[in-house]
């Protein structure tokens, strides 16, 4: 039991430092636009921590980007010459169907923080960073800047393809205000981090787009801009720049310069930056601490995929997993034999299953044999929701207000929880949650990722169990544990990532919880595992006389 | 105030570079480089001077001129502003890099594109300056009056390549107009034919011209000819260059906020 409280202050440790960091955003956000999240997660998070969110912002630098109420609004015309005319006239024209690009948005940026830019495409991030940029100006609203800023802009950094790399890199020097001999002393600097050897004296249109990108960064960050504007640029590169890049933005951190990092991977935006700004629709939908708003913004898009599962459902067709329409099973045919499943009660806890829970209580240790298989508890022991470490759950995770995560956590084979992980052993994750609701095809699932966000396990009942689902009363908790040896994996900090969802497939399902980074586990190797993963191997060795 | 003035010295500098590294731009791959850029205006002197001088025995009447320096002192400054306004109306375009990526002054670029063309121009008076070397005509050059006539021309090239430039990114057609004044421009000057030919009670409509002035005026500096109705010429140029500065700054101000979004 020591060790399940253990587990549970863990949680809480991290709840503290999330909470601290919240109240930083709470001031920036108190005049912003009112999204519903928005509030939520205010209130929620900064009414828990008071004090130590005033100490939190204590130390903090002045706003190098300050910006209130800013809206920018597009003009959409038939005709180029008509927003000529409607330009150069006096009165006022109908030339023009207006579109509101940005309305309202308010934040602050601070010295030194890195801030990513999240939301869908056509959302207003460009938008928005061109009038950081200064290259956009803000029709409402005002902006203030305090600093230079260097911007990398839909992958362009000012250059001109026909001058070569080294006219454009001195150009862009020096427009930024660096002076030519100051500049010329970077040079060197600059091509060996972009890495482009001779070619720097190439016209810039004969560079691929991974050396274009290249360039422009290294000339972008020799700038010395007190903002620096990322968008999107680093996707082109190859991993090896990537990481260059990632090791000078902790430099450029450690500088003082405040970093703006747009980004459709929401791994590199939480791995990267500390706030986050979620625009949608023009509007600020979240400002505030990055995994809050990521694991929001993440928990809408599940949300569309739900609206659209819904609607196939609506219709009579639907797609399986291969893509491909078939028909929509009625609800009723769920309890059949062959779609049974495990059927738990409040009142047994377990155990009250149906006919059909006996053949699912499937392979004994015995028949494991990759190491990867998963038994179903559902056998006669006891167990309460109070001895496993509770979990708490921000408003971003919740889906669905009827399906709750109680707990998540790893059993070692002593059946105590464990926060660090050993290849090679056996441990069993277990999942709790309860239900408001009745869930006729339940699925429960884990996604094991790395720091990289790169997914080595992504397992659900579903899939291991052969294709099935299973059924839930309303008001009722269930625990699904998933047993395993754990596979020789790099040494490393992992997160874990868990879900509940109810549908037929893993493609058509509605997505009721998805808890990003419900739990970090260390993992431990005892022989080095040198790449993602090893795998056990039976090695054969012989040798012969020549 | 001292770090403003700092500013402003580095943004000329870099201008001056950047006009430098426009004059390469054209020919930058080509095996000859600069040489095209001076051949291509040498070869329409030429021609023009062979088809005047050599076939219809053109001379200028009265003055004991050389022809070869009458004829580039008229010819070099038109060529200068063909080549710049035909090109800088452009200019919007090709730094649309600067105009959509950076925060660059965006006001500046006519500007790069108004020296670039005055660095070759440069090129063009030595070559006339050494022809007048040669034809014993240089005693008769007055330095002040051509330093007046280059900063004319400078000025009103720049003023009306900011207009057009500023309005073709809305409005293509700029680019037709502006090449049918300069075809058929050349003949409301004097570059091709002698002033003095035409009737006294004419001469004031082909003074209401700008450019006639400049033209006029680099005859004078050159000297071949002491300038015709200078008095109404001179008032009607800067009485013009008045008007167009101001029509082509409310333009600016009004379209320049908008090319981000059309370039």
């Amino acid at each position: 039991m020591e060790t399940i409280i253990d587990a549970g202050d863990v949680w809480k440790m991290e709840e503290i430092t999330d909470a601290a960091d919240a109240g930083k955003m709470e001031e920036k956000t108190d005049a912003a636009d009112t999204g519903k999240m928005e509030e939520k997660t205010d209130a929620a998070d900064a009414g828990k921590m008071g004090e130590i969110t005033d100490a939190a912002d204590v130390g903090k630098k002045e706003a190098v980007i300050d910006a209130r109420d800013v809206g920018k609004s597009y003009r959409l015309y038939d005709r180029p010459f008509d927003r000529a005319a409607e330009a150069l006239s006096f009165g006022k024209n109908m030339r023009s169907t207006e579109k509101k690009a940005l309305s309202g948005i308010t934040f602050k940026v601070h010295r030194g923080e890195t801030v990513g830019l999240i939301g869908s495409n056509g959302a207003g991030k460009s938008t928005l960073l061109k009038i950081i940029a200064g290259v956009v100006k803000a029709d409402k609203g005002s902006i203030k800047i305090n600093g230079k800023v260097s911007a990398l802009l839909e992958l362009g950094a000012g250059f001109d393809p026909d001058y070569t790399g080294y006219e454009n890199v001195m150009l862009t020097g020096r427009i930024m205000g660096i002076n030519r001999d100051e500049m010329e002393k970077r040079v060197p600097d600059i091509i060996s981090f972009a890495d482009i050897g001779d070619y720097i004296n190439q016209p810039v249109r004969t560079y691929s787009s991974g050396m274009f990108a290249r360039l422009a960064f290294a000339s972008a960050i020799s700038t010395d801009a007190d903002i620096l504007i990322v968008d999107e640029a680093l996707s082109v590169g190859d991993t090896f720049f990537q990481n260059r890049c990632f090791r000078k933005f902790d430099e450029l951190k450690r500088r003082g310069v405040t970093l703006l990092i747009v980004s459709h991977d929401l791994e590199t935006v939480r791995r990267m930056t500390e706030n986050c700004l979620w625009i949608e629709k023009g509007r600020v939908r979240m400002y505030g601490r990055s995994r809050i708003v990521c694991n929001a913004y993440a928990a809408e898009i599940h949300q569309k995929e739900n609206e659209d599962y819904s609607r196939l459902m609506n219709n009579e067709d639907r797609a399986d997993d291969s893509g491909y329409l078939v028909h929509t099973y009625s609800g009723q045919t769920h309890s059949g034999q062959a779609r049974s499943g495990l059927t738990y009660s409040e009142h047994t806890d377990c155990g009250g299953g149906t006919g059909g829970s006996v053949e699912d209580v499937q392979p004994k240790s015995s028949d494991i044999q990759d190491g990867m298989e998963v038994l179903t508890f559902c056998s006669d022991e006891t167990w309460n929701v109070e001895d496993y470490p509770a979990m708490d759950i921000h408003e971003g995770d919740i889906l669905n207000e009827h399906v709750r995560i109680r707990s998540c956590c790893f059993l070692g084979e002593n059946g105590k929880a464990a926060g660090e992980l050993k290849s090679g052993r056996r441990y069993t994750l277990v999942i709790i949650f309860e239900t408001e609701i009745d869930l006729k095809e339940c699925i429960v699932g884990y996604v094991l990722q790395n720091k990289k966000g790169v997914s080595i396990v992504n397992s659900n009942t579903l899939t291991v169990r052969g294709g099935k689902t299973f059924e839930l009363k309303s008001g009722s908790v269930c625990r699904v544990s998933f047993s395993f040896l754990l596979p020789y994996l790099y040494e490393d900090e992992y997160l874990l990532d868990t879900a509940i969802a109810n549908g037929p497939s893993v493609m058509i399902n509605e997505m009721l919880t998805w808890r990003y980074g419900a739990l970090t586990v260390r993992i431990r190797n005892e022989r080095p595992c040198l790449a993602v993963m090893d795998i056990p191997a039976e090695v054969r060795i012989s040798s012969k006389q020549l | 105030m001292k770090e403003s003035v700092k500013k402003a010295a580095a943004l000329a500098e870099l201008i001056r570079d950047m006009a430098a590294l426009d004059v390469t731009r054209a020919c930058k791959d080509d095996a000859f480089g600069i040489l095209w850029l001076i051949a291509r205006p040498v070869v329409t002197v030429m021609v023009y001077y062979i088809v005047f001088q050599i076939l219809f025995g053109m001379s200028v009447e009265a003055s004991g001129t050389p022809y070869a320096v009458w004829f580039l002192s008229g010819m070099l400054p038109w060529l200068f502003f063909a080549e710049t306004l035909g090109g800088g109306v452009l200019c919007y375009q090709e730094y649309g890099h600067l105009v959509k990526k950076i925060n660059f002054p965006v006001r500046t670029i006519p500007a790069i594109k108004v020296l670039a063309g005055l660095y070759i121009h440069m090129i063009f008076l030595a070559f006339l300056l050494s022809v007048a070397v040669f034809c014993n005509h240089i005693r008769k050059i007055r330095l002040p009056v051509l330093l007046y006539a280059v900063m004319c021309l400078a000025v009103f090239t720049g003023v009306l390549v900011k207009l057009c430039a500023v309005i073709r990114p809305f409005l293509k057609d700029v680019s037709e107009l502006t090449g049918i004044i300069l075809t058929a421009g050349i003949w409301t000057v004097p570059v091709l034919w002698d002033f003095r030919k035409v009737p006294a009670g004419l001469r004031g409509i082909f003074a209401i011209n700008p450019m006639f002035h400049v033209i006029q005026e680099y005859r004078r500096g050159l000297g071949c000819g002491e300038g015709e109705c200078r008095v109404l010429s001179g008032i009607m140029f800067w009485l013009v260059l008045s008007l167009l500065a101001a029509a082509s700054e409310v333009v600016y101000r009004r379209l320049s906020p908008h090319l981000a979004d059309v370039l």
